[in-house]
């Protein structure tokens, strides 16, 4: 099968669509559906699966909660958050609920609920439409948390979250939403695993969604100057995939953490947990976090758009390089 | 069950355990009732009458309530908490009114297949002081939902056609009617229940113990008439529901006397 060239919100669509057509249990609900969602990802699939869209007006309270009550009547609903700042009314329904579900019931009861929730995060939207939620969801037992970094990993993941029986949060990077890739459809993915995406011996920058992007130029410029900087891919934020983190540091002695969200309570600083716990004999530097300042983003100016600096990454990966 | 449950809990046999109100119970009970076996009923934090009528084994619910090794969710979940899923019956939710969207979640799917059956929510008068009532009645009116909401307390809101609390019939009655629109397609109903006479809450608020008492006495009846009235209805089992929670009751003494026994064994 030949390679789609595709964007990431277009990989999205396809593999949703491929979703409906394979099995009538899964619908979808939303928010302005008409018009694909409030970054028009879905546009057009309401044509061939009209009836399978419902368009829910509320918040992301009700469309969970609504999603959960479809799904123990035996649906898999895909839920559309409007943006991450709207999952905070959901929480009760996402934390309390949805995630417990399976777990309470040993089984019993499933709720393979997938929500899908743009971060728009570098695109100017301002402080109160650019939460990262990665520290809300990731450490919620019962949740797959899962963030997309290209084309070919957003359809994946839709797809393997479709096939499972535990609720996903998919974080998708509104910035990434136009980025074009290759899919192949036939690439299977699976939840869980973390994915070396540079080979490297110097070095391993760990990190997820948009700061993939920014680390593999990190590591291109790097090797400019003789580093030998390696990536992996986190893909899944929760569970993470422990071995193959503390397998790559063990590998490089070295570590930097790289993610688009607020240094404090963040994921990073879980990463940098494991590390220490699982890999501190390995360690032959500390190990260093680059990703977003503990402040709300503005909504004009440079610091609205401008994400996680490749040189700022590089820096770091020196720097690190460089300790004694 | 309660004053059984409530003593286990003392002597440290069960966990957490919530006391079944029966300002909630009689309508839960009596509303299950009303439905057809393949209506879903979403329940509240009181499962045990609609369970009963949807004839659950009383092993299944003595063993969640002993969460002994037959219980079917291993102890992961709260002693007084049940469901089925083969029997259409919702878990309770841990937030107030959290149950009502999901309900409408319910609904909806319902409509969507065609024929899939009513939805019934009962639900306590805080799920509409935190406001999670509007949005899922919202969304059932828009899509002609079959819900049945039954409010339980002092619920001014919801356009709502009101009952009197404790009268298992007129709860029963009513149910069945929403439940009868709901089929034909006239979408949901929402059926406001109210505490009797002057409502246990008001009279709680005076402190008043006898009158509490007193009042609570008489909700006990109407229970006995709610199982009745299941039994009438061919709902439930046989034997049954009053036979099954007074077998119920001895099964669970039962069970305490042996686990007693074992105990005593091993001590001495």
């Amino acid at each position: 099968v030949a390679d789609h060239d595709w964007t990431m919100a277009r990989a999205i669509k396809e593999a949703l669509a491929h979703a409906f057509a394979a099995d009538d249990a899964i619908v979808l609900l939303g928010e302005e559906t008409y018009r694909g969602g409030l970054f028009g990802v879905t546009s057009g699939l309401d044509d061939p699966y009209i009836e399978r869209m419902f368009e829910i007006a509320g918040d992301d309270a009700l469309r969970v909660g609504a999603a959960i009550g479809m799904a123990l009547a035996g649906a898999k609903p895909v839920v559309e958050v409007l943006l991450s700042d709207h999952l905070l009314p959901a929480l009760p329904q996402i934390v309390g609920e949805l995630a417990n579900l399976r777990y309470f019931s040993a089984g019993e009861l499933v709720a393979p609920v997938v929500l899908r929730v743009p971060v728009a995060r570098g695109t100017g939207a301002g402080p109160r439409q650019t939460l990262a939620p990665e520290r809300l969801l990731a450490g919620v037992p019962g949740l797959v948390v899962a963030c997309p970094s290209s084309p070919q990993d957003a359809y994946g993941i839709i797809r393997a979250a479709l096939a499972g029986a535990d609720p996903v949060a998919i974080l998708e990077p509104a910035v990434l939403y136009g980025v074009r890739g290759a899919v192949d459809p036939d690439i299977g993915l699976e939840l869980g695993r973390a994915r070396r995406v540079v080979p490297g011996t110097d070095l391993v920058i760990v990190a997820w969604g948009a700061a993939v992007a920014v680390a593999r130029e990190a590591a291109r410029r790097g090797a400019e100057l003789g580093l030998s900087i390696g990536v992996l891919d986190l893909v899944t934020l929760a569970p993470l995939d422990a071995g193959a983190i503390l397998e790559a540091v063990a590998a490089t002695g070295r570590a930097v953490i790289a993610g688009d969200e607020p240094r404090t309570g963040g994921l990073g600083a879980e990463v940098a947990a494991m590390i220490a716990e699982g890999a501190l004999e390995y360690l032959r530097a500390p190990v260093l976090r680059i990703g977003g300042a503990d402040a709300p983003l503005p909504s004009t100016g440079e610091g609205s758009v401008r994400g996680l600096d490749a040189e700022a990454l590089l820096a770091a990966a020196r720097d690190t390089i460089a300790w004694r | 069950m309660d004053s059984l449950a409530l003593a286990a809990q003392a002597r440290g046999e069960i966990g957490f355990y919530l006391p079944a109100e029966p300002t909630r119970v009689i309508p839960a009970t009596a509303a299950s009732a009303a439905l057809a076996p393949d209506d879903w009923i979403f329940p509240g934090p009181d499962g045990l009458g609609p369970a009963i009528v949807r004839g659950m084994p009383l092993a299944r619910i003595a063993a969640r309530m002993l969460r002994s090794a037959d219980d079917a969710a291993r102890g992961r979940a709260l002693p007084g908490f049940l469901w089925s899923r083969e029997r259409r019956i919702a878990p309770p939710s841990i937030q107030h009114g959290a149950s009502i969207a999901q309900a409408a979640g319910a609904a909806l799917e319902s409509a969507r297949r065609r024929g899939g059956g009513v939805v019934l929510v009962v639900a306590g008068e805080l799920a509409c002081a935190t406001g999670a009532l509007e949005g899922p009645l919202t969304l059932a009116r828009a899509h002609g939902l079959p819900l049945v909401v039954v409010l339980v307390g002092n619920v001014p809101a919801a356009k709502a056609e009101r009952v009197v609390a404790g009268c298992a019939l007129a709860v029963r009655d009513a149910v069945a009617h929403a439940a009868a629109r709901a089929r034909g397609g006239e979408g949901p109903t929402v059926i406001a229940v109210e505490p009797r006479g002057p409502g246990l809450d008001r009279l709680a608020a005076t402190f008043d113990r006898r009158a509490v008492a007193e009042a609570r006495s008489r909700v006990t009846t109407d229970a006995a008439a709610a199982f009745e009235l299941a039994r009438a209805s061919g709902v439930a089992h046989d034997p049954s529901p009053l036979d099954h929670v007074t077998a119920l009751e001895g099964a669970v003494r039962a069970a305490q006397r042996a686990r007693l026994a074992r105990s005593r064994d091993a001590g001495g």
